[in-house]
């Protein structure tokens, strides 16, 4: 076990240099550079020049791949547009991501699983039927689209919640108000697709011999649902969440620009229309990193969930 | 039965909590927060080169002069001044006792230092082309300080609204510390700066000018439109600059709202390649022009309050006005005639059957891209093949200035001399001349414009570069002019655009302050 | 008698239209798009005088057992029939578009640019050029199905080919093309795509380019297991032993028993990708002006989304339904199918 741990966690290391020269390469594609970004269309030729030889742009190709890499790690990557250390940029805004993916996560979670399995519990009832038509309405609409809908209704119309914006922290009364529209917004699309598969898994499981058996043999049907058919139907459930979570950060992107939430999403965004390659390796890397991460923490629950698997 | 209650009662004194804290959350009694539309990116006002850089600069920084009442040049930090006879000598005399934030007195020497870093070539500022004619600059006393030119220069005045740095803090620090850590002597000090977050600004005590009546500023930048205006609808920020056409449509009717405009925001248009062909052909010009739908048409529906029809380069409110005979000069919308040209140039072999006029465009203004797409349109149901080219703003300058580009549409916005508006686009060797345009005569005008002091002799020039470039050449096509406009809630007093390099918080005009 | 209400009801419907077009408006076979509207027009006619006329035609099919099986099965799922139904009539306005959208999608009526609110003639109302909004949005499908098949199409490809590959040689080539995989699948898809794009250029090509490379992963993933669940298989390696080459192999035997998951996978992904593309037009990186998909006429819808909602509305809503139809569908295809084996 601890072996396979080990095992993964050199595998990012091969993983990431992937998606960096993935990511280099792509960036030398684009069109623009830097210069005429920040420099504006005013600039003099000698100000191009200078910052050019500054952020060491004219220099060979395999240089500045190896200048961007060795800076990444000893963590003195400096963003072109801000000049300051990507690193400083960085740390603020990954906590604001995280915590945003986490309470959409924690909010989809606590939602979707009861839904899913009530709704497989009482197959073909009305709760069923109404509840998964709203999840599959859930995951067509685009999740902007959402978080416009929420904000017309609850900042605008109603004025209760702000419409944007990082609240601070959320031990703050103030850092939950600013949290809540984006959270739910981006957790739609998770909680559609969990209470559908967790509905599904569940309706499976309840058809196995074992929760016959368990049945025939008299137990109360709270206890055979909670105890024996929740944790196997939860497996499938767990791997989708796991999916989904790179969905969840690839799709904070959306809800941090609807929103204005300073995450890293939005971020990378910027940074790639700054033309500010340090920045845009630096926070593309770092997103990368979490997802695979998270993958590799998906993984190790199942050891937990299923003691069927062991990864010796 | 008990436990479901409880907690029902819980969620319900949450939500209920959660949703009224919005009523007793109020920030600090004079605090103005701003959203802005761009990052910003260094704080050194000897660098400024984008815009919003420019415009924090002016909240921290003070210049030798400031802009007045309708722009015009009034005393800064220096309270008098004198011109040599020749025009090539300015001296002037600084008030003293004006303190830095980091308390350092400011003399002569920080004067001197602030501009000759300026115009070393070597530290790469934008700003240098416009105090490339001094020739030297004297420190006399402590208080007074006198620029020599290698030429007289009329706007040469205007150069002296620069952010003075303070030469021992920056010499200690460096330059990019000294961006990120600016220390000025304007009405307001750096207090926090969060990239891509925000930046917050405190009231400078000693403030030489009058005391600051905003104890704070906040700055976001929020680079979607509609983001911001659901942020000022909501009291996330005080005033929204920048807006998109349909949002400042519903400000207008909003009692809770000011919306408040003034000329000054530049000049959009679109020109075409000289040394492209066709787009450098005359007759191909006029056939895309009388396709084109009207600009007095188009230009009021796309902009609506946000801008006026343009018939010449530079703004309504600066001379020389040739207005009325470009309006002349103009070709009219006729779809039919424009059919019939095309078929004549596709004849005579000027233009392929095939041929496909892309007219390049910068994805950050809607309305610019509203007109190219009705450009398009329009151009298209006339016969020709037409496709627009909506990208960043990094992509299209690189082809730009690789001259791949037949026909453009761009923004432009400058101080109030045309020299800053027609010098470098039209002249030959001019730093923003992207058609290639090359003509003698232009060149030989503005080099007499610029060398000039005399009034009548500049405008004179002026006026035969305008009626050339644009009256009969055609080589530019100006669209809109755009206002400058500010949209605020009801609490704030006192505060009016008119300047698009500076916020107005604190001038010889006027104190912002928060009224509830 | 009943059931021939409808087919009846829509025929009558459909003459119209193409009398409508052809005659009164001469629409025959003016441009490229008129010519697919009208041979198009042609097949759905021939179909609807089938289905009312001669519907024992259809007999043949009900003979081939697992099919039928397999249709009845989907029948009972409702949300699927709705579904399908849906997609029919979306591609059927896609590709009449000519002769079914009121207006022409593109007119601006320069003396009068400004939003209307919906009424008669223009049903959904007008955007802020005063182009009507119906239109556009039927115009807009083409866009939409349009980019969805081809990025899904190329995905599917490229993603197929990768999971053959590692499936069938296994062993390190197998580790190398998962590790390779999984690599591109750990950058942010939306960030992915908008490099791509702001490599290539803004173009309906470039779209599909970028969207049809993200998300590689599923593909590859079920058909490499289907390919491995098979390998090993008796009839498999009976077939090597007879000398048949490897193509030939994946040909015969392997590849049948991937279609089943990969129809659903790929309906699904249709959704996904359109999705996928008006979260790109949001972001500024959708097609040019003025072509309208739908993403860029609900980006558009922001900026007057208090005093025109119906911009946005209308576009998001042609969104959801056909998203939805394409996901209904899906579902229904995963249970009539073969329910275990995809998971």
């Amino acid at each position: 076990m601890f072996g396979y741990i080990i095992k993964r966690l050199l595998w990012i290391i091969p993983v990431l240099i992937g998606v960096s020269l993935i990511l280099f390469g792509i960036m030398q594609l684009i069109p623009g550079d830097p210069a005429s970004v920040l420099l504006g269309p005013k600039a003099s030729q000698e100000a191009v020049d200078t910052l050019n030889e500054r952020f060491g742009l004219n220099k060979p190709i395999y240089t500045q791949y190896y200048l961007l890499m060795k800076n990444f790690i000893t963590g003195n990557l400096e963003s072109i547009y801000y000049r300051v250390t990507v690193i400083s940029i960085i740390l603020d805004k990954l906590k604001a991501t995280i915590e945003l993916g986490l309470t959409s996560l924690v909010i989809a979670v606590v939602l979707a699983i009861p839904i899913g399995i009530v709704a497989a519990v009482k197959k073909n009832s009305f709760f069923d039927y109404f509840s998964m038509m709203l999840a599959t309405l859930g995951i067509s609409v685009p999740v902007f689209f959402t978080g416009i809908i929420l904000i017309y209704i609850f900042s605008v119309n109603f004025n209760l919640l702000p419409s944007s914006g990082y609240g601070g922290s959320l031990l703050t009364v103030q850092g939950w108000r600013h949290i809540i529209l984006p959270a739910v917004s981006l957790s739609s699309i998770l909680i559609a697709s969990t209470s559908r598969l967790t509905r599904s898994s569940m309706l499976d499981i309840l058809q196995e011999d074992y929760i016959r058996t368990a049945r025939a043999k008299g137990l109360k049907e709270k206890i055979v649902i909670n105890k024996h058919a929740f944790k196997n139907a939860m497996i499938p459930v767990i791997t989708n969440i796991g999916n989904q979570m790179a969905t969840l950060f690839g799709g904070a992107i959306l809800t941090e620009t609807v929103f204005a939430w300073p995450g890293i999403g939005r971020l990378a965004v910027k940074a790639v229309s700054y033309r500010d390659q340090p920045l845009v390796f630096g926070t593309i890397l770092v997103l990368s990193f979490l997802y695979v991460l998270t993958n590799l923490f998906i993984d190790i629950l199942y050891v937990f969930i299923d003691p069927q698997i062991s990864y010796s | 039965m008990n436990k479901k209650l409880f907690s029902t009662l819980l969620i319900t004194l949450l939500l209920v909590g959660l949703f009224s804290a919005g009523v007793f959350a109020q920030e600090d009694e004079q605090t103005l927060v701003i959203g802005f539309e761009a990052d910003v990116s260094s704080l050194d006002p000897g660098f400024a080169d984008i815009s919003v850089n420019e415009r924090v600069n002016s909240l921290i920084f003070d210049g030798l002069v400031e802009y007045g009442k309708n722009n015009k040049i009034v005393p800064g930090i220096s309270f008098n001044w004198e011109v040599s006879e020749d025009s090539k000598a300015y001296t002037f005399h600084l008030q003293q006792g004006i303190e830095f934030h980091n308390g350092e007195v400011l003399t002569a020497e920080d004067v001197k230092f602030t501009y000759e870093r300026i115009l070393d070539q070597k530290n790469g500022s934008g700003l240098r082309g416009k105090v490339s004619i001094i020739d030297r600059i004297e420190v006399i006393d402590d208080y007074t300080v006198k620029f020599v030119l290698s030429e007289p220069n009329a706007s040469f005045l205007l150069a002296m609204t620069f952010g003075i740095v303070p030469k021992d803090y920056v010499q200690e620090v460096g330059a990019d510390q000294f961006s990120r850590n600016p220390i000025g002597a304007g009405p307001f000090k750096l207090e926090e700066w969060v990239p891509d977050t925000r930046i917050v600004l405190t009231a400078n005590e000693t403030y030489w000018m009058k005391d600051p009546k905003l104890s704070r500023v906040i700055i976001r930048p929020i680079p979607e439109s509609s983001v911001q205006a659901m942020e000022l609808r909501s009291g996330g920020i005080d005033v929204a600059v920048n807006l998109d056409v349909g949002q400042l449509e519903n400000f207008k009717d909003n009692s809770q709202f000011q919306v408040k405009s003034a000329p000054g925001g530049g000049v959009h248009f679109f020109g075409f390649n000289d040394k492209m062909a066709p787009f450098n052909n005359q007759k191909f010009r006029e056939a895309f022009l009388m396709a084109s739908p009207t600009i007095e048409q188009i230009a009021p529906q796309i902009y609506g309050a946000k801008g006026v029809t343009a018939y010449s380069f530079v703004p309504p409110t600066l001379w020389p006005d040739e207005r009325d005979y470009l309006k002349e000069q103009r070709v009219n919308f006729n779809p039919e005639q424009a059919r019939v040209k095309l078929q004549e140039l596709k004849d005579e072999g000027i233009i392929d059957d095939d041929f496909t006029v892309d007219i390049y465009v910068p994805s950050s203004d809607n309305a610019r891209v509203k007109v190219v797409e009705a450009l398009v349109t329009s151009l298209r149901q006339a016969g020709f093949n037409a496709n627009a080219q909506v990208m960043e703003f990094g992509a299209m300058w690189d082809k730009l200035n690789a001259g791949e580009i037949g026909v453009y549409m761009l923004s432009f916005v400058s101080d109030p001399d045309p020299e800053y508006w027609l010098y470098r686009w039209f002249k030959s060797d001019g730093s923003l001349n992207k058609s290639f345009y090359e003509n003698d005569l232009v060149d030989e005008w503005l080099t007499k414009a610029r060398t000039s002091t005399e009034q009548s002799v500049r405008e004179k020039m002026y006026s035969n570069v305008l009626r050339k470039t644009l009256g009969e050449d055609k080589v530019l096509v100006p669209v809109a002019h755009i206002n400058q406009i500010y949209v605020m809630n009801n609490s704030v007093m006192d505060l009016q655009p008119g300047n698009p390099v500076i916020i107005p918080l604190v001038t010889p005009e006027a104190n912002v302050y928060l009224e509830n | 008698m009943k059931k021939k209400i409808i087919p009846l009801i829509l025929l009558i419907a459909k003459i119209y239209v193409l009398y409508n077009n052809w005659i009164v408006k001469n629409k025959f076979w003016n441009s490229l798009q008129i010519k697919i509207a009208t041979v198009f027009s042609i097949f759905v006619l021939i179909l609807l005088l089938l289905i009312v006329f001669k519907p024992d035609i259809f007999s043949y099919f009900k003979q081939k057992e697992i099919l039928y099986k397999s249709y009845r099965e989907f029948i009972k799922n409702k949300g699927g029939v709705a579904g399908t139904i849906m997609i029919f009539i979306i591609i059927y306005l896609a590709l009449c578009a000519p002769f079914v959208a009121p207006f022409e999608p593109d007119e601006i009526d320069y003396a009068n640019m400004s939003a209307s609110a919906p009424n008669l003639t223009h049903p959904m109302g007008t955007d802020d050029f005063g182009r009507d909004i119906l239109s556009r949005v039927i115009y807009g499908s083409r866009v939409a199905l349009g980019v969805a098949f081809a990025s899904v199409f190329l995905n599917a490809f490229i993603g197929i080919s990768l999971g053959l590959i590692a499936g069938f040689y296994g062993g390190k080539v197998d580790n190398l093309v998962m590790r390779l995989v999984e690599t591109w699948n750990s950058i942010p898809f939306i960030l992915l795509a908008l490099a791509i794009i702001a490599a290539l250029g803004k173009d309906i090509i470039n779209v599909i380019i970028a969207v049809g490379l993200t998300g590689l992963i599923n593909f590859a993933r079920i058909t490499r297991s289907s390919v491995l669940s098979v390998k090993e298989k008796e009839y498999v390696n009976a077939a090597k032993a007879l000398g048949s080459s490897d193509f030939r192999v994946i040909k015969n035997h392997i590849l049948p028993n991937v279609v089943s998951p990969i129809i659903v996978i790929g309906t699904l992904r249709i959704g996904q990708a359109i999705l996928l593309v008006a979260s790109l037009s949001f972001l500024g990186l959708g097609v040019q002006p003025p072509l309208s998909s739908w993403g860029t006429m609900l980006k558009r819808g922001q900026e007057y989304l208090i005093q025109a909602p119906w911009i946005s509305m209308f576009s998001g809503l042609a969104i959801i339904i056909t998203v939805m139809s394409f996901n209904l569908l899906g579902d229904a295809l995963r249970d009539a199918l073969d329910p275990k084996q995809i998971d």
